[in-house]
């Protein structure tokens, strides 16, 4: 497993422990069962879909299906995991949601944060006096995923604010998509890749943006 | 999903055996030579058949040729190995864009200062060796050095 994918998994697995221990009993072991069901559903979906993408039949190599290493499609595991946690959660969907947000928030900046262990911060070409080279004498380089963790921080600290006064109401849950969406493509510029997700990205914050209006004009009055 | 496994088996990047030479064999003196007189940047993939991870890094390296193909020559470096499974891996995974050479006793890696399966050298015109990569190598790691190579640093 890679390093970025074991450090987010340690502060994921730490965020939904703190979750569980904050939440309500009775809401603890469906909280759980929905967090696990999502999480397997987007690593299974997520590599199929990766092999078959990549032009690897899965049912001629169904032993390839455990190389998680080689491979997660981002979107069709995000997908997944959304699709499924709403599946597991539908009798309380919006507070099921909000109490998810913030692990996932936790787990996608630690993603980030953790390419310091492997050296796989850096993204494209920059003259800003804190760019890093990436060989001996070569160019300053955006230490880009260090931007996006910073930048995933910061939607934690909002969406923390927004459960504190609007838990259960879907509103942090839609936040959390917004901001995390565009944090991603707010950074993608930067990184340099083979084939970018720019257009998914762009969805899921119009998508955030949407489900924000709609849950803050759904939200429960306020009691004077 | 059945509709998408099934649209793999008809679109998939798989190429006919016959279609994929036998490998040329190849020794450290050859591709020091080959790094030396390359007057752009080299990509040297040492890969095998048999090894899990090189299966998992295959269609990388695919879209990767393709996208940087006529900017940075990739070279593909199979070692303890035989030709006919090679060569059913370069049709397997669509690889034949590769310039692959094949290093039956793996001295060129031993040469080039890298041990073990996969691993992905980065030279920059001349053959300085700008980046080493063990094992099996991810998108982010891979674009970066292409980027590196394409900048010059």
């Amino acid at each position: 497993m890679e390093f970025t994918l074991l450090g987010a998994a340690l502060v994921s697995v730490g965020a939904v422990w703190a979750t569980l221990r904050l939440a309500d009993e009775e809401e603890r072991r469906p909280l759980f069962d929905t967090a696990l069901g999502g999480i397997l559903a987007g690593v299974a979906v997520g590599r199929v879909w990766a092999m078959i993408a990549s032009g690897v039949n899965p049912i001629a190599h169904p032993g390839d299906l455990v190389v998680v290493r080689g491979g997660v499609d981002t979107v069709a595991a995000t997908a997944a995991a959304v699709i499924t946690v709403g599946y597991l959660g539908r009798k309380a969907l919006w507070p099921t949601l909000d109490a998810l947000a913030l692990p996932a928030l936790a787990g996608l900046s630690a993603w980030h944060a953790s390419c310091v262990l492997r050296d796989s911060c850096l993204g494209t070409v920059t003259d800003l006096p804190w760019g890093i080279a990436a060989s001996a004498g070569g160019h300053g380089r955006h230490p880009v995923e260090i931007y996006a963790a910073l930048l995933l921080l910061g939607s934690f600290a909002v969406v923390a604010l927004l459960l504190r006064r609007h838990r259960g109401s879907g509103l942090p849950a839609a936040a959390a998509l917004m901001l995390a969406a565009g944090a991603r493509l707010g950074t993608e510029p930067l990184r340099p890749v083979l084939a970018g997700l720019e257009p998914w990205y762009l969805a899921a914050v119009a998508l955030g943006a949407v489900l924000v209006g709609w849950r803050w004009a759904a939200r429960p009055a306020e009691q004077p | 999903m059945a509709l998408a496994v099934l649209a793999t088996a008809c679109s998939s990047a798989s190429i006919a055996i016959d279609d994929v030479p036998v490998l040329p064999e190849t020794d450290p003196g050859e591709i020091a030579e080959l790094l030396a007189d390359s007057p752009i940047p080299v990509v040297v993939n040492v890969w095998a058949s048999w090894c899990g991870p090189c299966r998992s890094e295959a269609p990388l390296l695919r879209a990767a040729v393709a996208e940087w193909g006529d900017r940075v020559h990739f070279v593909g470096i199979d070692v303890r190995d035989n030709q006919t499974e090679a060569r059913a891996f370069i049709a397997e995974f669509g690889l034949d864009e590769m310039d692959h050479r094949f290093d039956r006793p793996g001295a060129v890696p031993a040469d080039l200062g890298g041990s073990g399966v996969p691993l992905t050298f980065f030279f920059a015109p001349g053959g300085e060796l700008v980046h080493l990569q063990h094992g099996v190598i991810d998108e982010r790691t891979l674009a970066l050095w292409l980027d590196v190579l394409a900048v010059g640093g």
